[in-house]
């Protein structure tokens, strides 16, 4: 049986990893090359890398991180953030990334999710939704900025049409505050998406991710979690394991 | 001896080259076209993307010189992902391609009525199929990371190296056929099952002892 990911999340401005609240209040925590490091030597299942301030100088730069990043990491990793024009996705895909994380250019130039899985296949593709309440009636792009009058469903039924191979879904209201997984989202989608739904923002406690997995989710992703609490990824599957979950050993 | 390694300009092989590396004392040659190849006991071919695409690559480059040499020469051929379909007939994914023929399958989409999600990412198990290689049976149980929408169907059933599961559908997760060897994981991108594995892959092929 497919085993449930536990995903670290790595949060970069460009030049170094950051935590934010809210999808606001960015600050710098550290190196994102030393985060991943550590993760590696963890196991962990794979990574999640994203830009959250994702402008054209970014990606460049971002290159050069996530070529390191191939050299030494034997687990997959995703990339995402600003990503706009089929040469990104190429040129992230061919540095050594599994997969790219496509959020407001599903919403602004939908074309390209189906040019790029396409080209590279599904499994390559990732499109994020941010919900922006509880239940996901409305969302944002342009990292919190952009408010949407359409719903994660809506946003995830255009995502699986265009051809993305999963969804990852993340909350303006949640991220960064520990407080828990919108489950009512996590719910709604994982009953009508038939592409894997990863859920992200939120999570503070292992609880918190298995309550995430009870709702739907294929996978959880903790950022700050990880960071900022004694909480780590191998606790996290074991604790998992314990309550019933197929993780990986 | 040494490990070759396809370069079809759609993926990245940092992760595979290094992973190799590591495992062997030599350096692996990259071919990008038929004239970079000096020969070796283990061609690769890699793959993200997709089959049409790819096997269009293979023709323009002049690469399939480069597969007949190896088999002619009785050496090693490994599919990875992508390069484990090109090794068969044909794929669904573009019924206009004609793969390599090297294993007797078609490639096809994953069933969604089988009762689980499409595309099929994550760690997974496989069941060793033929124990007739005694030196792969240890990876029975063992996860490795896929990450695919088509899977491939071995018309014989002797082809099947290793097995695993998506929903109700049983697929071939490994192929083997004489000197022929696909893995529809990633075993570069599997942590230490798959650097376990691809040593053991080397060893199988001739590379090291």
């Amino acid at each position: 049986m497919l085993k449930t990911r536990v995903i670290p999340v790595i949060l970069t401005d460009g030049l170094s990893q950051v935590k934010g609240n809210k999808f606001d209040s960015w600050r710098t925590v550290g190196s994102v090359l030393s985060a991943a490091k550590v993760f590696s030597t963890r196991d962990v299942d794979e990574l999640v890398l994203l830009d959250v301030a994702a402008t054209e100088s970014n990606l460049t730069a971002n290159l050069e991180l996530i070529s390191n990043l191939a050299e030494f990491l034997r687990i997959p990793f995703a990339v995402g953030g600003g990503i706009r024009k089929i040469q990104d996705v190429e040129n992230i895909l061919k540095n050594g990334a599994e997969k790219v994380i496509i959020g407001t250019a599903l919403v602004e130039v939908p074309h390209l999710i189906e040019q790029a899985a396409s080209e590279f296949g599904s499994q390559a593709i990732v499109c994020s939704i941010d919900s922006g309440c509880d239940g996901g009636a409305y969302t944002y792009t342009r990292s919190g900025k952009n408010r949407l009058d359409l719903s994660i469903i809506e946003l995830a039924h255009l995502a699986e049409d265009l051809g993305a191979g999963e969804i990852l879904l993340q909350s303006t209201l949640r991220d960064g505050t520990l407080s828990g997984f919108d489950l009512e989202s996590i719910s709604k989608l994982s009953k009508v998406s038939s592409i894997p739904v990863i859920a992200s923002s939120g999570a503070g406690t292992y609880h918190h991710l298995h309550q995430a997995i009870l709702a739907g989710a294929d996978a959880v992703c903790a950022g700050a979690m990880f960071q900022f609490t004694p909480h780590t990824p191998k606790g996290a599957r074991e604790f998992l394991s314990e309550q019933g979950v197929n993780v990986r050993k | 001896m040494s490990v070759e390694v396809l370069d079809l300009g759609i993926n990245n092989l940092r992760s595979l080259t290094k992973s190799i590396e590591s495992l062997t004392r030599t350096n692996v040659n990259v071919v990008g076209k038929a004239s970079d190849s000096h020969g070796g006991a283990l061609l690769i071919i890699p793959g993200v993307g997709n089959f049409g695409t790819a096997m269009r690559r293979l023709h323009d480059r002049n690469l399939l010189q480069t597969v007949s040499s190896y088999l002619e020469k009785g050496n090693a051929i490994l599919g990875i992902c992508l390069g484990m379909h090109l090794l068969g007939i044909r794929s669904e994914e573009d019924i206009s391609a004609l793969g390599l023929g090297l294993i007797d399958a078609e490639v096809k989409l994953l069933p969604k009525a089988s009762g689980a999600r499409v595309p099929n990412v994550g760690w997974l198990e496989v069941e060793v199929s033929k124990s007739n290689q005694k030196q792969f049976t240890r990876f029975s149980g063992k996860d490795f990371y896929f990450t695919h929408s088509y899977f491939m169907n071995p018309n014989d059933i002797n082809d099947i190296l290793f097995m695993s599961n998506h929903g109700e559908l049983k697929f071939a997760s490994a192929v083997n056929h004489e000197n022929v060897m696909g893995f529809q994981f990633h075993p570069e991108k599997s942590s230490k099952n798959g650097a376990s594995l691809l040593s053991e892959i080397l060893i199988w092929a001739n590379v090291k002892n």
